[in-house]
């Protein structure tokens, strides 16, 4: 009689085993993932409409466009949080940019949210604030 | 006469995956569940700090006049810090500083389990944010989240930064 060796594990096992050990762990992979703040945007948003907001309020914007000075308002750009970065631009109401200051220190953008208030200076003249705010 | 199999080693092998299959699973679940409960409380604290700093900070409450009537939920339906949107009034700010600190929680709407507030209101003295006014409990060694919200204001005509951290507290091990 033919003695013959068998295989202890077929192939098709042991692809079975691979293929549901590759699942597993790509369930593991993917259900680790962490969900980033899904209301970072808005948070952002509402720092630039509140700083346009007190800045129109203590009438910071109408000192700057009437001394074309924007020392203040540089200021409280550099007062924001370390993680927050701004830029307020303001316009005349032909949309002609003539002021304009930066938070210190920040330079690239990555998703940006903008709002815009306006505001009178100079004899019941209408201009409009513009702040950009992003994330350091 | 043939005999049969009752075990294959194929069959052994299926029913050892299956296994290993059905209990990776459960795991799966198991994990899954918890990170979804972990990731709506924080959702559910974010909408409740960011309503009820929007509230103080832009309302003036209701009655406006709050500061004059007992501090309680029947006589008050909301509280509001402002004179106007984003003005505060210091008046209020000491009112619901020295009131009962469960009784604001409950008119604030901050109501989950365990839940706690602490808002911070700090003002710009020319070249930093000085703090002013702490209202509420600091997040303590226990607390399991902790959500901050940051919103700028005008408080007796200065600019003021108002910090709203809603956390919860976790003194017992079931957190």
């Amino acid at each position: 009689m033919l003695k013959k060796k068998a295989i202890i594990f077929s192939l098709d096992a042991i692809f079975a085993i691979i293929i549901a050990g590759i699942m597993i762990l790509a369930c593991f992979f993917y259900l680790s993932q962490t969900s980033t703040n899904l209301y970072k945007n808005q948070d952002i948003y509402k720092i630039s409409l509140d700083s346009l907001t007190i800045l129109e309020k203590d009438n910071t914007l109408k000192t700057a466009v009437e001394t074309s000075n924007t020392t203040i308002i540089q200021q409280f750009l550099n007062s924001l949080s370390e993680q927050h970065c701004g830029n307020i631009t303001l316009y005349t109401s032909s949309s002609a940019a003539i002021l304009s200051a930066q938070k210190t220190g920040c330079t690239s953008k990555n998703e940006s949210t903008i709002a815009i208030r306006s505001f009178v200076a100079n004899n019941s003249n209408i201009y409009y604030a513009n702040m950009e705010a992003w994330y350091k | 006469m043939n005999k049969a199999q009752i075990f294959s080693l194929d069959a052994v092998i299926a029913i050892g995956i299956f296994i290993l299959i059905l209990l990776s699973a459960a795991l799966v679940w198991n994990y899954s569940r918890e990170k979804i409960s972990i990731e709506e409380t924080r959702n559910d604290m974010e909408i409740i700090a960011r309503n009820s700093l929007a509230v103080l900070i832009e309302t003036k409450g209701n009655p406006t006049n709050w500061t004059d009537y007992d501090f309680n939920q029947t006589d008050i339906y909301s509280l509001g810090l402002a004179d106007e949107f984003l003005l505060l009034n210091s008046t209020k700010i000491n009112s619901l500083s020295s009131a009962d600190y469960s009784t604001a929680k409950t008119i604030l709407g901050i109501l989950g389990s365990n839940y706690e507030f602490r808002l911070n209101i700090d003002t710009w003295n020319g070249a930093s944010y000085i703090s002013n006014y702490t209202i509420g409990t600091a997040p303590n060694a226990t607390a399991s989240e902790v959500v901050n919200i940051e919103r700028f204001v005008l408080l007796d005509d200065l600019w003021a930064k108002t910090t709203m951290k809603l956390w919860k507290s976790c003194e017992d091990a079931t957190c």
